[in-house]
């Protein structure tokens, strides 16, 4: 397994040297047991979730009932003629999801703000020190970057110099997440290099067979060794 | 020599070669460049030892730090799969911190690849093959596994998680765990939670219940997550391999991350290299053009 799993992770990533035969069955696989695995989980996740409960102890908790129905009518996806039984439940889940979600937004939003404002002035009462300072310079951050999007029409002109301020820390916030977003892919491809080099069976031997096929691929492509009718576009 | 001539550097496929190429050369032979610690690091492996006080709502509540016994909800709920690679040794670290406090750990994941991610990579490590065989299993360490429902789950659990789930991973029943015996009540049952890349925990425990949250997450994680953190949210964050060895310094227990880390500074330092001659060359080029 450790082979196969060494495989299928820099098979992958080959596609970035090109679409190759390693690449599509890496996909193939992975789609295709990431869809199996999704099904069996979730079917086991039903059963402890809403089976076991069902049945406890060879009493019937009626209370389960409603996942019963909620999931059979689900399944009327697959009647035309029920259709409308469908679209009810999933109008009913999608609805009661959302009411229980939605606050969350506006909660986190009020509550993000109200802490940024009240650390803004921490430099008051602690001095001034890297961490107030800190707290300071992340409020106005802050401010700057929500009048970006606050402010058009009416308002938009006795807040230029506000918005564009609000533009430059935006686009600060942006080179940072992409540097980090980057940075963060590399450790994932570093994280595995090492884990083929270090781990119990060592399997670096994989991607460097690769490398090297690829770096031969590349002087002398592969695909003239077999006919033109296989031919692989790049 | 004619071969060579005819390479084309502007070709996409010597990115992926040079990229691997870097890759390799960091791994057998890193750079050593120190450690400086982040400051939500620090708070990080100061709430786990020495504790944190929570007051967004009265009356504040005091968290002593993890002893034996401090009841810690592990959120598996945000990208872990994904970013387990730059996760995985800041991970392990903290989970044998706790372990060595004598902890009592609660884990549910959020999806099954989540779930698959940490029964692959982390509980075989910690707990053998068969978590639920080990000595630890029910007393000190109990995994749900995959539970549907996010945050509305969440949202359920805090009044009582064993009505609404009451079985673990692997059909075992919870109410039949020491363990669990006073670890069903999230709001007021949870010592310490801790997120892997979990959002929206700030709203649901933080603000309502004064529960101390803390946040692990990828390098790429950071820019979001420290939104929460700068408003006081998150009383520490361990960010990517990065925080990884922030960690095995503050705590002083061993593991990878140090030398994962070198290998990033060795790739950093690489890549600066290269962009420096790269943009070197093309304004003499430009000059010569001139």
């Amino acid at each position: 397994m450790p082979y196969l799993n060494t495989f299928i992770f820099f098979a992958a990533y080959s596609v970035l040297y090109k679409n190759n035969p390693m690449y599509r069955l890496a996909q193939s696989l992975v789609v295709g047991v990431g869809a199996g695995y999704l099904l069996v989980a979730n079917i086991n996740a039903f059963n402890r979730g809403v089976i076991m409960n069902t049945f406890v102890n060879g009493n019937i908790n009626w209370a389960m009932l409603l996942p019963w129905i909620l999931g059979l009518a689900y399944l009327c996806i697959f009647i035309p003629r029920l259709i409308n039984v469908y679209r009810a439940v999933s109008i009913l889940t999608l609805t009661v999801g959302m009411g229980v979600v939605l606050p969350y937004g506006p909660a986190l939003f009020w509550t993000v703000s109200v802490g940024y404002a009240q650390n803004a002035l921490n430099f008051l009462s602690e001095g001034l020190s890297v961490s107030t300072l800190g707290q300071l310079l992340t409020a106005v951050c802050y401010a700057l970057a929500l009048s970006y999007f606050f402010f058009t029409d009416y308002a938009a002109k006795p807040t230029t110099a506000f918005r564009k301020l609000g533009r430059v820390v935006l686009l600060v916030y942006t080179a940072m997440t992409i540097t980090t977003t980057a940075l963060g892919k590399i450790n994932l491809v570093q994280w595995k290099v090492l884990d083929t080099l270090q781990g119990v069976p060592a399997t670096w031997w994989i991607p460097a067979l690769m490398f090297i096929v690829m770096l031969i691929d590349n002087f002398y492509p592969l695909r003239n060794l077999i006919g033109k009718g296989s031919e692989v576009s790049s | 020599m004619n071969e060579m001539a005819k390479i084309n550097w502007k070709d996409t496929r010597l990115i992926y070669i040079m990229v691997f190429g870097i890759i390799y050369i960091s791994s057998l032979a890193p750079i050593a460049l120190p450690v400086p610690i982040v400051q939500w690091s620090k708070d990080f492996y100061t709430t786990i030892n020495e504790g944190v006080t929570v007051d967004f709502n009265d009356p504040p509540r005091e968290f002593g730090g993890v002893e034996e016994g401090t009841r810690v909800f592990v959120l598996n709920s945000g990208e872990t799969s994904k970013l387990w690679g730059d996760m995985s040794e800041a991970v392990t670290t903290v989970w044998k911190d706790l372990r060595a406090r004598g902890a009592n750990i609660l884990l549910w994941s959020s999806s099954p690849d989540n779930a698959a991610t940490l029964n692959k990579y982390l509980l075989p490590l910690m707990y053998g093959i068969n978590p639920q065989n080990h000595p630890d299993y029910g007393v000190k360490f109990v995994n749900l596994g995959y539970v549907a429902g996010g945050n509305q789950l969440l949202e359920q659990w805090k009044d009582d998680l064993i009505a609404i789930t009451p079985y673990d991973a692997y059909g075992n029943s919870l109410a039949d765990m020491p363990m669990m015996s006073n670890f069903n009540e999230l709001k007021v049952e949870a010592d310490l939670m801790i997120g892997l890349d979990a959002r929206g925990l700030e709203t649901i425990y933080v603000v309502r219940y004064n529960t101390p949250v803390l946040e692990m997450g990828g390098t790429d994680s950071a820019s979001y997550l420290a939104l929460s953190y700068t408003a006081g949210y998150f009383k520490g964050m361990i960010m990517g391999q990065r925080g990884g060895a922030e960690y095995e310094i503050l705590s002083g227990i061993a593991g990878k991350a140090r030398s994962y880390l070198q290998n990033t500074f060795t790739i950093s330092t690489i890549m600066v290299i290269i962009m420096i001659v790269a943009n070197v060359q093309y304004v003499l080029k430009k000059k010569e053009e001139n």
